[in-house]
């Protein structure tokens, strides 16, 4: 089979990958009475516990913190299970690859897809609460697409390169399991880099995801900007990792099929 | 026919991944020969064959031979570790039990997903949607998750799937076997409708024998990932079935499959190990009941025969000869065991291309030597002939070879060999030789071999139809007598000495020895003009006038050249019977013995008994040598045979020497004589020949003999050696 691009493979498998993306959110909620709206329903539950135990059990100082907290866990949420999920994304289709031949790489792919679906109802969501919270909405809103494109490409880097170790190393997910609760509290989710009395918080700062959910705070929450110079070195960042991660499974993608 | 896929060598190896935890993770990263902590497993093995579109075959073997991983190669979702594969098809489906769905969704998103993974689009697939799930019977469960599916439901969707979306290449694993007896029926009769249409080529993995046999024109065999057979499944099924009631080991399988050389596709496949076979089994037949050739005949799809001839030589090496009948566009591919070194043979004859004598250099014959694990191979060119009647001036008819040209293989590396045989009316033979030694290590034990042990049969046998002019070269004899056919050339042999070596070997069925002694007398005799030219006389103008071919029309009738010939034929003779007695040959010895009142004398086992009677001949050194060799034979003969009569002889032929000695050995210059004169004749055939050289040979064999010869008879080698 001959090797192409990233691009165009996309592009050839589009069509597989939408579908499929679509059937795993269908597989999520089947076989309940709500159907689709447990898509909504899920999330909206999620964010108002979570604002009720920030508004009320930590009775934080900060304005609007409930709605601060919600962005950084949305945010969190798509990456880490995108990435958790990369670790056996090849591995668990070993069926349908034994059968057909086809890139391996559309695995990551297509639950990223997913997640994503689910990421922009979140988000949604996210607005919907703003609303009732009474922050004001400006302009800066457009300005999460490009925030969003940039924490796609990051997190697909990243599920790219997973997948590919994950086929090789069963115990990666469960090391990713801690590893990525260890970095929640080294992301500004339930704390802000302000508030931080420490000297070397330049470290932390230096978490692309940090920069993700600072941009899209600063998009929806506070209605300015986002920095575009880091967003464009993470991007710069996530290319590579995408085009790593796009040769390793490319190279290796025969012998995944000969793993016992 | 189209080769669809074509599988050289291919091998593929299995990776643990369960094994790989942390420690070995660590491990490896420290370690240096990262390939060794992995856990490997090798399902396939050197397997080729190749696959022609349209046809059906059947995939078998026991569990864990290695079937299905072969299937997912065909299909692309594995790559060989190694070997090479061709793959020219567009669109393939693996149908394999259960595998390749989600069982999470549904079997309509199913049916979505399973046809855009084979590379339709949705649009296709929504097209066929109605057939797909009106075929597969699974009516409302369509838009049930898949796990709710029994096995043999998911199968018939699977498929329903694969008859109604046609791949160019369908690959079926187990998949005929389950579901209830009429979907059962109903799914073979699509296989058959897909089979007819002749475009779709499939391959099917079944442990149904009946429906391998029902369905397939091929079958490819497999074994512990090793290719046991591949070709006609009547033939292999028979065999495979077989090995699984147990009645023959798989050794057994193989060797009964080797032995089957099959045709296919106008191309004759061939094992050598098949005739090293037929060596063994034949070894004790070939003295006991002379049984010297292995022959069959192959019919090819172009009607077009290839015989091929095993013969067993004395000396044991092996002939396995092919001839080639009426060929159009036809190949014969010989695979061989692993050549491990190789020799040029054209190097060993230093030939000049062209000699100002006789023009240019027709060497032909063997085209190379090969070093085989187990001894040498020798392989001939092809030569082209045509075959033609021959009239002679008194009426006679006999079948002539007119030489055309000749060609290497085309292929000789050190793996396999492929000839070709091309023209479409023609004929062609083509041979190999099997040798069991070791000869060709290097250039000087070849030359050794062949200048003391394989000398004449060599020369004689396989270089028949060659002739070594003066200045070393080597030139084709423009006729000569085939050793491997049946009908030599008509030749009248008047001569009034010694008809009883020829009227022996024309009574046998030895015809290849004849043809060999035929071959040496018309050589010498042909070119004792020493111009390099036939004689005018010896033409037949019978045949020149209607044909344009001038053939020699052999009549030997005067001593002198019998006796020119006679050098060769004594050296054929003798070289082939000393490798190993031919029990028959000895009993004519005795029998002609006896028949001469026990006066005669031995000249490499030849009678003349005139010379002894008239005590007016001396022993040439030819003859005393001969009559040596000659109780040696016998010695050896009784050891094979345990026959009293051959040590008689023996006896015999020591007695007689002794009894002679006088003739041959001066007792006061203690020099031997090696004289001979032949009385009626103008020649005087002198064997002036040192007695230093003479005896030099004796001594030579001393040892041998003096250790057999007194398990005999203590007095005569006492006797004997004293002389010397």
């Amino acid at each position: 089979m001959e090797k192409q691009g990233i691009i165009k493979n996309l592009i050839k498998n589009h069509e597989y990958i939408l579908y499929y993306a679509k059937i795993l959110l269908k597989t999520r909620v089947s076989g309940s009475y709500l159907g689709f709206l447990w898509l909504y329903i899920d999330p909206l539950m999620f964010m108002l516990i979570y604002s009720f135990v920030v508004q009320v059990v930590f009775n934080s100082r900060m304005e609007n913190f409930h709605v601060f907290v919600i962005i950084g866990l949305t945010v969190w949420n798509l990456f880490s299970r995108t990435v958790l999920m990369g670790a056996t994304a090849i591995a668990r289709n070993k069926g349908i690859f034994e059968q057909v031949y086809f890139h391996k790489f559309v695995y990551p792919s297509l639950y990223l897809m997913s997640y994503i679906y689910e990421f922009l109802i979140s988000m949604s969501l996210v607005v919907i609460i703003m609303l009732f919270s009474g922050i004001p909405f400006t302009w800066h809103i457009i300005e999460t697409v490009p925030v969003l494109f940039t924490f796609t490409l990051f997190t697909y880097g990243c599920s790219l390169i997973v997948s590919h170790i994950g086929v090789y190393f069963f115990d990666l997910r469960n090391i990713l399991d801690f590893t990525l609760k260890f970095f929640f509290y080294f992301t500004p989710i339930m704390w802000d880099f302000d508030r931080l009395n420490f000297s070397m918080v330049w470290v932390l700062k230096l978490n692309p995801v940090a920069v993700i959910i600072g941009s899209f705070r600063s998009c929806l929450l506070y209605g300015k900007s986002p920095v575009y110079l880091y967003l464009a070195v993470i991007c710069l960042f996530s290319l590579i990792l995408i085009q790593i991660g796009y040769k390793l499974i490319s190279r290796y993608e025969d012998a995944y099929a000969r793993m016992l | 026919m189209e080769e669809i896929i074509k599988a050289e060598d291919i091998e593929l190896v299995y990776q643990s991944a369960e094994s790989l935890s942390i420690k070995k993770a660590i491990k490896m990263l420290f370690s240096k020969d990262k390939e060794n902590i992995l856990v490997k497993f090798k399902a396939l093995d050197k397997v080729s064959f190749s696959i022609e579109k349209g046809r059906v075959y059947g995939i078998i073997g026991n569990n864990g031979a290695g079937k299905s991983t072969l299937l997912r190669i065909l299909s692309g979702v594995m790559s060989p570790t190694a070997g090479k594969i061709e793959r020219n098809y567009k669109t393939i489906n693996l149908l394999a039990l259960g595998v390749g769905f989600s069982r999470e969704i549904s079997g309509y998103d199913n049916i979505f997903l399973n046809g855009m993974l084979l590379g339709f689009s949705k649009e296709e697939i929504g097209e066929k949607l109605k057939d797909i799930v009106e075929y597969s019977e699974l009516g409302d469960f369509i838009y049930k998750p898949m796990k709710t599916y029994s096995s043999g439901m998911v199968s018939r969707l699977g498929f329903s799937i694969a008859i109604h979306l046609k791949p160019e290449v369908l690959l079926i694993d187990e998949v005929l076997s389950v579901g209830d007896v009429k979907f059962r029926e109903k799914s073979f009769n699509s296989i058959r409708r897909v089979i007819s249409d002749n475009d779709t080529t499939v391959v099917i993995v079944s442990h149904s024998i009946a429906q391998i046999k029902d369905l397939c024109d091929r079958v490819i065999w497999i074994e512990k990932g090793e290719l046991i057979a591949a070709g006609d499944t009547k033939n292999i099924l028979e065999t495979y079935t077989r090995v699984n009631n147990e009645a023959i080991t798989l050794e057994q399988a193989k060797e009964e499959i080797r032995e089957n050389i099959r045709i296919e596709n106008n191309t004759l496949y061939a094992d050598i190990s098949t005739y090293k076979l037929v060596l063994n089994n034949a070894e004790e037949l070939t003295y006991l009941n002379k049984v010297y050739d292995y022959t069959k005949i192959f019919q090819t799809e172009a009607d077009s025969s290839i015989k091929i001839t095993v013969r067993r030589l004395p000396n044991d090496d092996l002939i396995i000869y092919f001839e080639v009948n009426n060929s159009e566009n036809q190949k014969i591919k010989i695979k061989t065991d692993v050549i491990k070194g190789r020799n040029n043979f054209d190097k060993l004859y230093q030939k000049p291309a062209y000699s100002p004598q006789y023009g240019e250099n027709k060497l032909t014959g063997p085209s190379s030597f090969y070093d085989l694990e187990n001894g040498s191979m020798l392989v001939s060119k092809v030569v082209h002939y045509r075959e033609m009647e021959a009239i002679y001036d008194d009426g006679a008819k006999s079948v002539l070879k007119e030489f055309k040209y000749e060609r290497n293989p085309i292929k000789s590396d050190h793996n396999s060999l492929e000839v070709e045989f091309d023209r479409g009316t023609e004929k062609a033979t083509f041979f190999i030789m099997l040798s069991k030694q070791k000869l060709f290590r290097n250039f000087d034990n070849m030359k050794s071999y062949m200048l003391y042990h394989f000398n004449n049969v060599y020369n004689n046998c396989l270089r028949s139809s060659f002739f070594q002019l003066p200045d070393g070269a080597y030139t084709k004899l423009p006729y000569s007598i085939d050793p491997f056919t049946r009908d030599g050339y008509n030749i009248n042999i008047t001569a009034n000495v010694n008809n009883d070596i020829f009227e022996f070997y024309q009574s046998t069925n030895e015809r290849f020895y004849y043809n060999t002694i035929m071959n040496g007398i018309l050589q010498r005799y042909i070119y004792n003009d020493s111009k390099g030219v036939f004689l005018e006389k010896h033409m037949s103008t019978t045949l020149r006038d209607t044909t344009g071919i001038t053939i020699p029309y052999v009549n030997i009738n005067s001593n002198e050249l019998f006796l020119l010939a006679q050098n060769d034929f004594f050296d054929s003779v003798g070289s082939i019977l000393n490798h190993n007695p031919i029990p028959k040959y000895l009993d004519f010895l005795i029998e002609v013995a006896e028949n001469r009142n026990n006066v005669y004398t031995i000249n490499n086992g030849f009678f003349f008994p005139v010379f002894i009677k008239e005590k007016s001949a001396v022993l040439s050194e030819a003859l005393l040598v001969d009559q040596i060799n000659t109780a040696r034979l016998a010695l050896k003969a009784f050891k094979r045979y345990k026959t009293e009569k051959y040590k008689e002889l023996h006896d015999n032929i020591i007695n007689m020497l002794v009894y002679t000695k006088d003739n041959w050995f001066d007792k006061e210059t203690k020099k031997l004589y090696c004289r001979m004169s032949i009385k009626d004749s103008e020649l005087n055939f002198y064997g002036e020949i040192s007695s230093e050289e003479l005896l030099k040979r004796l001594l030579l064999y001393k040892d041998d003999y003096t250790t057999v010869f007194n398990d005999f008879n203590g007095n005569v080698i006492n006797d004997f050696i004293q002389i010397l």
